[in-house]
């Protein structure tokens, strides 16, 4: 049996069917981005081991296709495998050795940046600073407590945990919390009296002034999902009434619960860190007579206390700031003003892995080809 | 039987649960330092809101089910009734100036937004009962739902309550879950009649709505085509944009409501009553309205014209929504920015 497995993951065959796969994957994955957006897509189809059909009506998925991460680690233990059974070491074969060394660490490598890589968006006006940076999607459902008077108590609840109906509870939560309704885009009108007769997104705080409806999803690049949810708590001391929160809200709400305060809030996912950056100076240069950006650049000051470092950074298309394993790209401003700078923020550790994949890869085949090269000139100098 | 292969197959295979799992996504309790900053953007550019002003309502006891909130937006009375299994329903009172004679148009927009068929003025005799409010005659219509719109599960029912006082009507509206609203709707009546309004002021408290982040559905005016000559004024309640325009007192509004904003006839008489002009009738819209081309299809371009001054609405029904751009203000200006402001409103991405 177990001969059987092994020969069935080392086979060629298997190697030619998730080929075959793996483009008709990208192919149909591409197209799909049309309709579903070019994240949900990519999360559909690539970043899944299965992708599922869905019965119209139908409450369960029919599973119709390998994914993204099935096909990459098939071939992976497929080219392990067949490395152990059919490839004996030679030093005539070192450069398909080397070649397929590259390909392991590339894959292995992609698996971990989707594992361990963050982006997030660290949004600066000029005179500002901040210490953390905000997820683009993603958002988490915060409560704070502010009670310590010298730092606050943040207790953060993922946004994969956010599902209508659900009860969530936590030791650091004197409270539980159901989530009544969650819509993953959404929008919220302010409520006029007598004129809708819609009903107000909640009872209590700014909620019971607004109606909240459900958004379809984002799906163009220049848009994306703000999110929104209604939440109750239950226990002893927990407030009665429902709660609105959302990103679109300035602010969050104060819950009070026994003798403590909690701001409760559904934010982008913040992204802290041991240091600040301040913009000092944002310089946006158009092309003479016309609106298409030329350069755009941030004078920052960058400030890490426990290193001991304070440093001014201009950071610039095509030179980013690298500081403690994290990459601040000049990613963009806002139109129409000129004080405020959008900075990408990726955080990588895996970021090496693909350029030493590829240069792997490419000695490899260089090698290779030389091996071939000289073996078929010293057979025509023989002959 | 086992071998170094077999393992090795078997370790791989580990690899490929391990790999596909998800990243961590438990809940994370940390700390951090005080927050010391503020968002910046919102310190220099809030604008003062000058505080709009309504009458007072007194009332006497409340049954011990109804709690009264404090005047929210332009309510001058906010009232939770709670029911069984934790149903609420809503009292809400509002006054509106020169709305005397527009009972049809109110009851329909109700009924418009219930999902009910739209009704006549003959046949809103029969809906109409008569009630007191503050010790006066006044009118109740009642409505409900075929639809199940409170929270998916039950029907919607509205009481309001209408009374014309000089140049106001007041509007009590009690809306909620058929079987509540039902249920209190005597003591709902019985409020009715020990109101008493009261004409000094106060300041209504406005929701709070960050200017950002916009929803993924939202245009920000950045994607607009703004004539240079145009100045953005503060954003205001209820407005998506505000501009003044060059030369005189005009101005150029952008909002957006769900639905139908309310209708066409009952907005367009709104708009003339503003004017200090007479209401119109379904016939007469075709000389008011025209159709009108924009990027998200088809528009109505509303034209009226009053003593100086004038107004022009594009109406662009989008996503479930009414997008109104309006100009408004002194005759020459409005004339003169005709062409840039339906330019503005024909390609404005929404």
């Amino acid at each position: 049996m177990a001969d059987k497995i092994f020969k069935f993951f080392s086979s060629l065959k298997l190697t030619v069917a998730c080929m075959v796969c793996a483009s008709i994957l990208v192919f149909v994955g591409t197209l799909a981005q049309v309709n579903e957006g070019l994240y949900d897509a990519q999360v559909r189809y690539f970043r899944s081991l299965l992708i599922y059909w869905y019965p119209s009506g139908g409450s369960f998925g029919i599973p119709v296709f390998p994914g993204g991460y099935l096909l990459g680690w098939v071939l992976l233990i497929n080219l392990l495998t067949a490395h152990y059974t059919r490839f004996k070491f030679a030093w005539s074969k070192l450069g398909i050795f080397m070649t397929h060394f590259g390909l392991i660490l590339l894959l292995i490598g992609q698996f971990a940046t989707e594992r361990l890589q963050t982006e997030s968006m660290l949004e600066l006006v000029e005179g500002g600073s901040k210490n953390y940076s905000e997820a683009g999607r993603e958002v988490e459902l915060v409560f704070i407590d502010r009670s310590n008077p010298d730092e606050d108590t943040v207790i953060s609840i993922p946004q994969s945990w956010l599902k209508s109906g659900r009860e969530i509870s936590n030791p650091a939560l004197p409270f539980t919390v159901h989530i009544d309704t969650f819509y993953p885009n959404s929008d919220i009108q302010t409520h006029a009296p007598m004129v809708s007769t819609n009903a107000v997104a909640a009872t209590q705080g700014t909620g019971a002034k607004v109606e909240l409806s459900n958004a379809p999803l984002a799906t163009t690049m220049d848009s994306r999902n703000v999110p929104s949810a209604v939440i109750s708590f239950g226990g002893e001391d927990a407030p009665s009434g429902t709660w609105l929160v959302s990103p679109m809200l300035n602010g969050p709400e104060v819950i009070s619960a026994g003798s403590k305060n909690y701001d409760a809030e559904l934010r982008f996912t913040r992204y802290y860190m041991p240091y600040s950056i301040q913009l000092v100076d944002f310089k946006h240069d158009k092309y003479i007579g016309t609106d298409t950006p030329k350069n755009y650049s941030s004078r920052v000051i960058l400030d890490d206390p426990t290193n001991d470092e304070t440093r001014e950074v201009t950071i610039w298309m095509n030179h980013p700031l690298r500081y403690a394993g994290t990459t601040y790209f000049q990613a963009g401003f806002e139109r129409g003003r000129d004080d405020l700078t959008r900075l990408q923020v990726v955080k990588n550790p895996t970021w090496l892995t693909p350029y030493i994949s590829v240069i792997i890869i490419g000695l490899g085949l260089i090698i290779q080809f030389m091996i071939h090269l000289v073996r078929f000139a010293n057979q025509r100098k023989r002959a | 039987m086992f071998t170094a292969k077999h393992t090795l197959t078997l370790a791989a295979s580990g690899l490929v649960v391990l790999g596909a799992g998800c990243k961590d996504q438990s809940i994370q309790v940390y700390q951090i330092p005080k927050e010391q900053l503020k968002p910046i953007r919102q310190m220099a550019e809030t604008p003062a809101r000058p505080p709009a002003t309504a009458p007072h309502l007194r009332w006497g006891d409340l049954p011990t089910n109804w709690k009264a909130k404090a005047p929210s937006n332009m309510r001058a009375a906010s009232i939770e009734i709670t029911g069984k299994d934790g149903l609420i329903a809503d009292v809400g009172a509002i006054p509106l100036p020169r709305m005397a004679g527009k009972e049809l148009e109110f009851v329909n927009m109700w009924r418009g937004g219930m999902n009910l068929p739209q009704t006549t003025t003959n046949a809103i005799a029969e809906l109409r009962e008569d009630v007191t409010i503050a010790g006066t005659p006044g009118a109740l219509f009642e409505m409900v739902s075929e639809d199940l719109l409170v929270e998916k599960k039950y029907k919607q029912r509205v009481v309001v309550g209408m009374l014309t006082e000089q140049d106001s009507t007041w509007f009590f509206k009690l809306t909620g879950p058929d079987e509540l609203v039902a249920a209190e709707k005597q003591n709902f009546v019985n409020w009715l009649e020990t109101v008493e309004i009261d004409t000094s002021s106060h300041g209504p408290e406005t929701p709070q709505m960050s200017q950002t982040p916009a929803p993924a559905s939202t245009t920000s005016p950045g994607d607009w085509k703004i004539p240079s000559t145009w100045t953005a004024q503060p954003p205001r309640q209820m407005l998506l944009a505000s501009f003044a325009l060059p030369g005189g007192d005009a101005k150029v509004e952008v909002s957006s409501l769900g639905g139908d904003g309310g209708g066409l006839l009952a907005n367009i008489n709104r708009w003339r009553g503003q004017l200090g002009l007479p209401q119109a009738s379904e016939s007469q819209l075709s000389e008011i309205t025209s159709p009108l081309d924009t990027v998200d299809g088809k528009g109505t371009l509303v034209d009226i014209q009053g003593n100086n001054q004038k107004l022009l609405v594009v109406i662009v029904p989008h996503n479930g929504k009414s997008w109104f751009y309006k100009s408004m203000g002194a005759t020459d200006v409005v004339d003169r920015e005709r062409d840039a402001f339906l330019e503005f409103a024909q390609t404005a991405k929404r």
